[in-house]
């Protein structure tokens, strides 16, 4: 399928693959492409490279707001637009904050949440948590109804971790129920580990506290315990959301470079997409250095060039710089056929008929909308027709 | 930014523990075991760590590994894999005395998912591992390939966090004493790698003064990986442009062009990390050659050895 057809058909694009890639890139060139196509489109990006915020509009913007990126702007970059583009970018600690703001209406219990070091720590530290607020975001957004298409930029993979799962773990880490035997009876005595409690929960509190020491359980366990009426709306968002991430209204695109180490994460995160049953609607390799031209026969061309240059510099120098210039034409020569053997490889361990994207390597990074335009003219009509 | 081949290196291997970390995907598992390589070579004892959820590392020595090891890569050479449960198992049966004990209470359930939910626990468990085993002794050098910047810096990062929060107990004294070993200019020095690019220089550089100004760590030096060479030398600049705008030139001007503006790119990066990162250092040049994962390890190896 063509990039072009999925940004005409899909409600929620994911751009997932590994980190220094090109992701936001990607997302951004899909939201001009929107906008060419009269859609509503949001690019909700995770962590952009300064230079590219800057170009968004992103640069002295503050997270989680939607910013506007009138047509006429983008027109003036050279893309033929004929929406708005809108911005956004994704800030954990604000949407689990927002989160807890709409789903906890007594005030008090809000604010000793949000004033608990442990919602602190899940904000910033926890791994996963990021994925976890790009969930609710998303969801957020896609219950919303405020525009028609969503492109989401998603964290690197890190430790195997994705998007996908990423709920899963957070509300596993979470689940009340488990600690309810655990911690509970400690904390109704006031006096966590001591001998009013039953054996087993005596027991195993009294050991983890050696561990970790008193307080920090008693700490957590009150966390735990303002938590505990969330988790049925968290669990009923994440499994909501799966659902529609897994309709013919939601694609993923993998994207990755001809880099080894980033093709054999790519290649996984496509082996977790098929346990899901889920296809990539592409997978894109940016950076592809693109072959250079064949040469003439070459003692021909270069002799002639030399015998040319040396009317108007030195012989020696005429000699080198032609030297010089093919040494160049080889090196490029090299890397594009790296590249493409690579590329080759990565093919041939994606199923037969994945669609595969290439953007080739450009003169330029990509850091403003001009620069995103160019790629959006190399990607856009690639892949077989639907 | 000093660009030397000798001192830093030097330094890298005279402490007890060299930590190296930057962006996803720069080849940190691969400078990581090159230079693990170049320190036996030099008659040093090693053990090499990593941490991700794959074991990535025995292949790149052309070995299978069936287990999270310790496994010998060669003469004077192991690897190991550091996992939070293997790490949990140490050091809650080092405290707790008894293993009945550590199985009775920590291989509950309800106790795993209750540990996941206590932030910088995994790191600064894996890391008290790897302090163990620095000051086990058995080898010369350990040689971390630690996860990448953002959740690198959070690892080296965990110590500090632990101790900061009030609740003082075992888990705190442990991550003081990590943070002893880590902190020790004498025995540790964290290296960043880079490729000329632009996020992971930025990366780095972000990286740099967290662990530089912020967690006042010891840094090593920084590796810049992946450098593609300039064919064209500059005295020849009159000459080159006479070149590329004969017609004859034509089929070679597009590559020059190409080419020049990627080194132009490749200076920029360079330029912007020499501003942001006060280290000293040590360039690795791209190899365009198709080659194995071996051929890679080979290489930098050889341009290790080389900078030593």
């Amino acid at each position: 399928m063509t990039l072009e057809h999925l940004i005409n058909t899909k409600r929620i694009l994911v751009v997932m693959g590994p980190g220094g890639v090109g992701k936001t890139t990607l997302a951004a060139t899909l939201g001009l492409e929107a906008a060419r196509q009269s859609r509503r489109a949001l690019v909700l990006t995770i962590d952009p490279a300064m230079r590219l915020a800057d170009a968004l509009g992103l640069g002295n913007f503050s997270a989680g707001d939607h910013h506007k990126l009138p047509e006429d702007t983008l027109c003036r970059a050279g893309v033929p637009a004929k929406r708005p583009l809108f911005v956004a970018m994704l800030d954990t600690g604000r949407s689990l904050t927002d989160l807890i703001v709409r789903e906890i209406s007594d005030p008090k219990r809000q604010k000793r949440i949000l004033e608990n070091p442990f919602f602190d720590r899940l904000c910033h530290d926890l791994a996963g948590s990021r994925e976890y607020a790009a969930m609710e975001e998303i969801h957020h957004l896609h219950t919303r109804g405020e525009y028609d298409l969503l492109i989401v930029d998603t964290p690197p993979t890190i430790h195997g971790l994705d998007f996908l799962e990423a709920p899963d773990r957070i509300l596993d880490v979470l689940e009340y129920d488990s600690y309810r035997w655990l911690m509970r009876p400690a904390l109704l005595t006031g006096k966590l580990g001591l001998k009013v409690l039953d054996f087993s929960g005596g027991y195993v509190v009294r050991t983890l506290s050696r561990f970790t020491g008193i307080r920090f359980l008693k700490d957590l366990a009150a966390f735990i315990d303002l938590f505990s009426g969330l988790m049925e709306g968290f669990r009923q968002r994440a499994s909501a959301l799966r659902s529609i991430l897994t309709t013919d209204s939601s694609a993923f695109l993998l994207v990755t470079t001809p880099d080894p180490s980033r093709s054999e994460e790519c290649r996984y995160l496509n082996r977790r997409l098929s346990r899901r049953h889920l296809a990539p609607g592409a997978v894109v390799v940016n950076r592809v250095t693109p072959q250079p031209p064949q040469l003439p026969a070459e003692p021909e061309l270069s002799d002639k060039l030399t015998r040319a240059l040396a009317e108007k510099v030195d012989p020696g120098d005429s000699q080198a710089a032609v030297t010089a210039m093919l040494s160049a034409h080889q090196m490029l020569a090299d890397l594009a056929k790296r590249d493409r053997s690579r590329l080759g490889e990565l093919r041939e361990s994606l199923p037969d008929h994945q669609e595969v994207i290439t953007v080739p390597l450009l003169e330029e990074d990509v850091h403003d909308i001009a620069g995103l335009e160019l790629m959006r003219r190399a990607v856009i009509t690639q892949g077989r027709e639907p | 930014m000093k660009v030397k081949g000798n001192s830093p290196l030097a330094r890298l291997l005279d402490g007890k523990l060299a930590i190296f970390t930057g962006k996803g995907g720069v080849g940190k598992t691969s400078l990581s075991a090159a230079f693990a390589r170049a320190a036996q070579r030099s008659g040093k004892r090693v053990l090499l760590a990593e941490v991700r959820s794959s074991r990535r590392i025995p292949p790149l020595f052309g070995i299978e590994a069936n287990s999270d090891g310790p496994l010998g890569l060669g003469e004077g050479l192991e690897w190991i894999h550091l996992t939070p449960a293997a790490a949990l198992e140490v050091y809650a049966v080092r405290l707790l005395r008894f293993r009945s004990v550590y199985r009775a209470v920590f291989e509950q359930r309800a106790v795993r998912r209750f540990l996941r939910a206590i932030p910088s626990l995994a790191e600064i468990l894996v890391l008290g591992h790897l302090a163990f085993l620095v000051e086990e002794k058995k080898h010369d050098l350990v040689i971390l390939d630690a996860p990448s910047s953002g959740p690198g810096a959070l690892m080296l990062a965990a110590p500090r966090e632990v101790m900061r929060g009030a609740h003082r107990g075992p888990l705190t004294d442990g991550a003081e004493w990590i943070q002893k070993l880590l902190a020790d200019e004498r025995q540790t020095t964290i290296n960043l790698v880079v490729t000329p690019e632009e996020l992971p220089v930025s990366e780095a550089v972000d990286l740099h003064h967290r662990l530089k100004d912020e967690l006042n760590l010891p840094l090593g030096a920084v590796f810049l990986n992946r450098i593609l060479r300039d064919p064209f030398p500059a005295r020849l600049s009159k000459a080159l442009q006479a070149a590329e705008r004969n017609p004859l030139g034509n089929p070679l001007a597009s590559s020059a062009a190409l080419l020049r503006a990627r080194l132009r790119l490749q200076e920029t990066y360079i330029d912007r990390l020499r501003a942001g990162v006060d280290l000293e250092a040590v360039l690795l040049p791209e190899v365009l050659s198709e080659g194995d994962n071996l051929d890679i390890v080979n290489r930098l190896t050889g341009a290790l050895q080389e900078a030593l």
